[in-house]
Formats: C-alpha cells, sequence, structure tokens
C-alpha cells in the first residue's frame, strides 16, 4: 500500500471543497526528448483534452500493463505521439492544489484517429485513442540475449552461480537496459522467503542450455527464443515472491505472505469505511494440492532427493492433484520442501479469486491484501 | 448452588513482619528499603496478624515496620466447578487504627509460597494482583470483616489443592508511599492463626455445564457458532449464547434464548466477519441465580479470498462523459491460471466535449437522485446507509466521498 500524500488523502476520504464532490486531477504529459504536450486533466479547467481513460496493470502468467488514453482533438493539434512515454499521476483537486500519485512509465504503441459528427447538434466529434504500454511488456518483447551469437546458451556464464534474485538482477538491469538503451533498475532485495537469495538456478556444473534451450531445435514445438519476461517469470516461479512494477522504471521484489496485515478494507455501507460498488468472490480447490521436487540428479537420480508440500485443503478434495518439478542443483530434502512449498504457494493463490469495484482509491498498488466486508442482505 | 466453607490449612497461615531500626535514631527509612526488602527480622508465627505500616510509637528512636501476611486455604475437598462467588471473611478482635491519615485499605493478593516451604524472608512472594480489598472505614473492629474476591480471585482458587491467599496493605501493594510522621501508623489486625475463629475461604460453585462445539457453515462473511447445555445445575431456565471475536478477549455476546439440559443450541454471527480472520469464541450459559459458566474457547476461520489473495489487477477508469466515472476495478487472485479476465464497468468512451469548464465535476442533480430512489427499494438503501439517504448522502455515495 501506497503512503500517499496528506491532502490528497484527505480529499479521497472527504472529498472537496465539500463530501459529495470530488474533482479528479490526471497529470498527463507525453515525452520523446526534448518534445512534450502536456494533456492533463486540469479541474476547472476549459482546454481538458482528455475525454476518457483506462488503466490496466495485470499480474497473470503474463503480466502486462496497458492503457488507452481518449483526447479530444476537435483542432486538429494532437500530433502522432508513437514513440512518447507519458508517467501519469492520478489524483484530485485538494484543499493545497492539485495533488496526485505517480503510476508507472507507459509508452505510446499507436493510436487511432476518429472522426464522426454528432446527430443532434452536427458538431464535429474528433478524438484520439492513445493506446499505450508499460514495464512488463517491454519485459516481453525484448529477447533475452545473453552470451555469444547465435545466443542459444549462456556459455559466457553471466548467470552462472547466481541467486534467483542475483539473475533478476542481471536480466534487469544489464540485459533489458542494453536491449532498450535505457537504465532500468531492480530495488534492493527488503523480503526473503528463504529461496530467492539462496537458490542458484544455474550452479556451476550445470546445464547451460536452459537458456533458451530450445532456439535451435526446429523439431521442437518450444522452439524460439525466450523473452527476458519468460524467464524471469520462470525464476519468479521458483519462489515465493513476486515482481512488482514501480514508477521511475523500478522493478521491487515482494513477498506476500498470510500473516500480512490487511491493507486496505472496503465496505457495503459508506457509514463504515471506504465503500465499494460491486464485489464478486470465487473459491476454487487449490491445484496440485501436492507438490513434490525432485532434486540432485547426479548419477542418473539414483540418489535423488525429494521435497513434499500439501495445501491446507488438501483433505477436501476427492483426489489428489499432483504437480512434480525437477530442481536438479538441489540436493537435500529441506531444499525441495522450500521449493515445493514456494510452488505450492503459487497455486494456492491462484485458488481464490475476487474482483471488486470502489471509488478512486490512490493507495492501492499489485500484490496488496485487501479485505471486503458486505453487509448487504440478510 | 453449593456453598462451602475452607478453613486455611494447618500448614499455612503465618506471620511474617518486617522492621528496619533507624540508626542513627531519628532518621526514617527509604519506602523503597521498606517496600523491596528481600529479608526480614523478627520472624513469628502468632495467633493474630497484624498489617500495618508507619512509626513505631516504642522508645528508643524511630523504626519503621512493614507486615504481609501470607496463608493458604485447604481446598483439597473443592470440586473443579466454575466458581460464582468466593468471599474472604477475617474476624477481627480489636480496633484498626489509622493515624497517619492515609486511610488505608486492607487488600487480599496472591503468593507464590508452596504450603510446604513458606520463605518468610522473601517478601517477592507476595503478588500485587487485587482480587479484593476492605476499606478502612469499613472494617468492623469487632466482628468478621467480608471481602469478595474478584475474577482474579476466584480463578486463583486451586481446587483440589491448596489455595494462596495473601494480605497487604494499599500503599505497600500499590509501591506508594504515605506521608510519614512520628509515632505515627495505620493497621488492621485481625485472627491470623492458631487462635478461632481464623480466616474463612466461603465458596459458591456451580454444576452448570456448557460445551463449546466447533464452528460449522463457514463462509467469508458469516459461521455458525454451536454449543451444548450439558447440565443445567439445577438453577433453570438457563440462558445461553455465545461470545466471539478476534482474541480472547471476544468483545462481541450474542444470546440464544433459553435452553433445556442436554440440549445443542447454536446461532449464524456475521454477514461482516472478515475473510481469512481468525475468530475466537466460546458457548456461555447463565443459570437463574445469576451464575455464568463458559465452555472453552474454539476458533474458526473465515474463509475466503483475502488470506492469502492479492491484488493482481488493477484497473483504474476516467471517464468525463454524461455519466461520469472516476474509479477503479481490483481483481485479487487468480495467479497462475484460475484468473478472471477484467470486466469492463465503464469503457473508455466519452463524447463529452471537455472544452467547457467543469468546475463541480460530479454535477449531480436532484433528478439524478429521484432516479435513483426510484429504482432501488427500502430494502437495498438500507443495505448501503441504513436508511434511505437524503440527497447529499446519496451524492457522497456516489461519488465515494466521506469513505474512510
Amino acid at each position: 500500500m501506497k503512503t500517499i500524500d496528506a491532502d490528497l488523502l484527505a480529499a479521497q476520504i472527504n472529498g472537496y471543497p465539500s463530501a459529495h464532490v470530488k474533482q479528479p486531477y490526471i497529470r498527463c504529459a507525453f515525452t520523446l526528448g526534448s518534445s512534450s504536450y502536456d494533456y492533463s486533466y486540469i479541474p476547472g479547467a476549459s482546454t481538458n483534452r482528455i475525454t476518457a481513460l483506462q488503466h490496466k496493470e495485470v499480474f497473470s502468467d503474463n503480466p502486462t500493463e496497458t492503457a488507452t488514453i481518449v483526447l479530444r482533438n476537435n483542432d486538429l493539434l494532437v500530433p502522432n505521439l508513437s514513440g512518447y512515454y507519458v508517467d501519469l499521476e492520478y489524483g484530485l483537486k485538494t484543499s493545497a492544489g492539485n495533488k496526485s500519485e505517480l503510476a508507472n512509465r507507459l509508452w505510446v504503441i499507436g493510436q487511432q484517429e476518429v472522426s464522426k459528427s454528432k446527430i443532434l447538434s452536427g458538431k464535429a466529434d474528433i478524438k484520439v485513442y492513445v493506446s499505450l504500454q508499460g514495464g512488463w511488456d517491454v519485459l516481453f518483447e525484448q529477447l533475452c540475449l545473453i552470451g555469444n551469437p547465435p545466443f542459444y546458451r549462456d556459455e559466457s556464464g553471466v548467470l552462472r552461480d547466481k541467486t534467483v534474485y542475483q539473475c533478476l538482477e542481471y536480466l534487469i538491469e544489464t540485459t533489458l537496459s542494453l536491449a532498450t538503451a535505457d537504465t532500468w533498475t531492480l530495488d534492493a532485495l527488503a523480503v526473503d522467503d528463504g529461496v530467492i537469495n539462496t537458490l542458484i538456478p544455474w550452479p556451476t556444473g550445470a546445464d547451460w542450455n536452459l537458456i533458451n534451450a530450445n532456439s535451435l531445435d526446429s523439431n521442437d514445438e518450444n522452439a524460439g527464443f525466450e523473452s527476458i519476461g519468460k524467464v524471469i517469470m520462470r525464476l519468479m516461479g521458483m519462489t515465493s515472491c513476486y515482481l512488482r512494477v514501480l514508477p521511475d522504471m523500478h522493478f521491487e521484489v515482494v513477498y506476500p505472505q498470510s500473516t500480512d496485515a490487511v491493507d486496505e478494507t472496503y465496505y457495503s455501507s459508506l457509514a463504515d469505511g471506504h465503500v465499494f460498488y460491486e464485489n464478486t468472490e470465487t473459491k476454487s480447490y487449490t491445484r496440485p494440492n501436492h507438490i513434490i521436487v525432485y532434486g540432485n540428479d547426479a548419477d542418473d537420480w539414483a540418489n535423488y532427493a525429494r521435497g513434499d508440500a500439501y495445501s491446507t485443503d488438501f483433505d477436501n478434495m476427492p483426489y489428489a492433484v499432483i504437480g512434480i518439478e525437477t530442481a536438479s542443483a538441489l540436493t537435500t530434502e529441506s531444499e525441495c520442501d522450500a521449493l515445493a512449498k514456494a510452488y505450492l504457494d503459487k497455486y494456492k493463490s491462484a485458488a481464490f479469486s475476487g474482483r471488486t469495484v470502489v471509488p478512486m482509491d490512490f493507495r492501492v498498488e499489485l500484490f496488496d491484501k485487501i479485505a471486503v466486508l458486505d453487509a448487504r442482505g440478510s | 448452588m453449593p456453598s462451602v466453607d475452607y478453613a486455611i490449612a494447618v500448614i499455612g497461615g503465618n506471620f511474617a513482619q518486617f522492621r528496619a531500626y533507624c540508626n542513627p535514631p531519628g532518621t526514617n527509612q527509604l519506602w523503597a528499603t521498606l517496600h523491596d526488602a528481600a529479608s526480614c527480622t523478627g520472624v513469628s508465627a502468632v495467633s493474630t496478624a497484624r498489617i500495618s505500616a508507619g512509626d513505631n510509637p516504642g522508645g528508643g528512636g524511630y523504626w519503621e515496620y512493614f507486615t504481609r501476611y501470607m496463608c493458604h486455604f485447604d481446598t483439597t475437598a473443592l470440586p473443579d466447578k466454575p466458581i460464582t462467588s468466593a468471599i474472604l471473611k477475617l474476624y477481627s478482635s480489636s480496633a484498626v487504627f489509622d493515624t497517619l491519615s492515609c486511610t488505608p485499605s486492607l487488600d487480599v493478593v496472591g503468593h507464590t509460597a508452596t504450603p510446604a516451604n513458606y520463605d518468610y524472608t522473601n517478601y517477592a512472594l507476595v503478588q500485587s494482583t487485587l482480587f479484593g480489598s476492605k476499606a478502612k472505614a469499613d472494617w468492623n473492629s469487632s466482628g468478621w470483616n467480608e471481602i469478595t474476591l474478584n475474577a482474579d480471585g476466584r480463578a486463583a482458587i486451586v481446587p483440589g489443592g491448596y489455595t494462596p491467599i495473601a494480605l497487604r496493605i494499599s500503599y505497600d501493594r500499590l509501591n506508594s508511599p504515605p506521608s510519614w510522621g512520628a509515632y505515627k501508623g495505620a493497621a488492621f489486625q485481625f485472627v491470623g492463626r492458631d487462635s478461632t475463629p481464623g480466616p474463612i475461604l466461603s465458596i459458591t460453585y456451580t454444576t452448570i455445564s456448557v460445551q463449546t462445539d466447533p464452528a460449522t457453515e463457514i463462509s467469508s462473511l458469516s459461521a455458525r457458532l454451536n454449543g451444548t447445555l450439558l447440565d443445567d445445575g439445577d438453577d433453570t431456565p438457563v440462558q445461553c449464547g455465545f461470545q466471539w471475536g478476534k482474541t480472547v478477549t471476544y468483545n462481541n455476546a450474542v444470546s440464544v434464548g433459553n435452553v433445556t439440559e442436554s440440549s445443542t443450541f447454536s446461532v449464524v454471527i456475521g454477514n461482516n466477519l472478515e475473510p481469512g480472520q481468525t475468530y475466537h469464541f466460546r458457548a456461555f450459559a447463565v443459570g437463574a441465580s445469576g451464575a455464568i459458566v463458559y465452555g472453552a474457547d474454539r476458533t474458526f476461520i473465515a474463509s475466503n479470498s483475502s488470506a492469502d489473495t492479492r491484488v493482481t489487477s488493477i484497473i483504474r477508469y476516467f471517464s468525463a462523459g454524461p455519466d461520469p466515472v472516476y474509479q477503479m476495478e481490483i481483481l485479487r487472485g487468480g495467479v497462475g491460471g484460475v484468473y478472471i479476465p477484467p470486466t469492463l464497468t465503464k469503457k473508455p468512451y466519452s463524447t463529452e466535449d471537455t472544452t467547457a469548464p467543469v468546475s463541480n465535476w460530479m454535477n449531480l442533480t436532484s433528478a439524478d437522485y429521484s432516479k435513483w430512489i426510484s429504482t432501488h427499494t427500502l430494502k437495498e438503501m438500507k443495505a448501503i446507509f441504513g436508511k434511505q439517504p437524503t440527497f447529499t448522502e446519496w451524492a457522497m455515495w456516489k461519488v465515494g466521498g466521506g469513505s474512510k
């Protein structure tokens, strides 16, 4: 949960200038080099161009962040914005002026110009629909080209003997920064799940073809180079942690735990707190509910190590659903247990889902823990 | 309900006294020296006890003394049943005095000495948690003095064993020195041991027995609490219910009415539980006499998402159109497979010409309000507002204002 400006929080809670008035302020300046177009939505201004905006941050198997911004263009002054970036800021008019909270950087990947006439007034209705994408999409666009041409293995060992976190650090700060000619940063590790800064995915002696392993095999249906995002997701899958994009082209590792305090609570009644308009809760069993990790492939698995993790609702399922992973570099049962738990954590988080619609809350960010208290019904 | 008197055990009951002689005469001891003394002199078992603090009016110079009293009551015959009341009775045969004018009270506390081994030299054995007290003004200098024990005092009673009880003057228990004065003192006197009538602990207990059963029908927002009245203790009618909350302090109580012996009872709580939160609960039963009995503590976890799931998607919407929107859609969970695709509540379309100044972005009107009122039932309104909202209340909700 973000800690936001006190005046902004006050306006979010109390409204401004009265409780039943909120006046959005959205800072939106498109920038490319020294060129910049400020299309911010200013409360009360007569020149606002933004008529609508939708901004999605979605974390799934393939995380993405996209936005569509609709700009009024009846004066035909909106240029081609492709290639520009924008650091959106969402806020409100407050007692201390317009205050806002910075969002992640987005890049314009295209725009549509739509012209039509209003039926009743006969006025021209000309708008520009600007499409944008964020950091995760850049990660998935950029191929993981490490080592030497034709880049199908890490023969120089840049990821050798690095922990998961150190691999992330190299892929983001070096590989991605080189590929985009920009500066990306992975923030210092502030959490530890017992895996992310311990597990070494590619230790000395391991199979180096794990990076882009099948890229040159025309007989393999999985042939093709991996993107940096895909390798990162593979690495994160070995841990109980998640990667979060931050403003200013930063990334941050977060480690959600069930013991964490609730960050935000939404209520069906305005009298109780921050209201929600709509809420959906879905629950399903954790599947797989039993994860097995086999480690130590020395001697062709003759002396393998095994780790197990069971979901808490394992006994409620009519049958076991087993998931098996291998981690050749792990040699002890405890190491395999830790990795099995990490995999299970990811499956557990998939067993629940929900959807909540609330008035704009500037504090929320991905991986926050929220609670919804619904007093509707009898 | 059974009520039984218990006398102090023969092996208990003692008199311990601390004396601090001043040297040179005329210099009072520091309060801390008296209060925190780890050893004492003049220990003896006597027939009466004196709980006092002050200057001794005797000759030979000043000296201060402090007395704390420890004993054990023989409660080996007491059954392990809920105790509804306990009264400590002390017989006084001489006057209480307070020439210090400090208006002390006689405080009942616990102690940690064992019946077989009193360490009279260690005053740290005497504890400070108050079980009950008797003010000087209420002290009967010739007859019985009764002190009703509170919940802590009742909890200190040991069914089937020996119950430790100690006494000390209020200034000593609170470690708060009175204003000293030469040849002044304050004291309570009572028969402590070896004479009759000695101290008596009068205990009343109930045989009402209630059992807390596991919770059922647990959802994200509610749960059914279950219990059984095992024994009505011949104290009918017995009213049963539950206490519940996030901790063992509970903070919530709900009654289900009168219950007959050997019957189960239950109630659904919630509609406002927090998903993933652990809740404690216990059954209670109240007899016609007022005796209250509790079942054991149990817990349940309100099911559903928030315990382990996180925000996995945030979709921000803004529209300056005729139906303005500034809200967000939050998706939780679904990482790695079971993912709910976002459903747009408001598509980013607008035909609003924003060249005109917009001072109040959401310019809600009474017509909007009337339309909303006409399309919602009173029950729906109560779910949100607890009543039919005024225009201002409705407008606040509409823009999300007033959200804490």
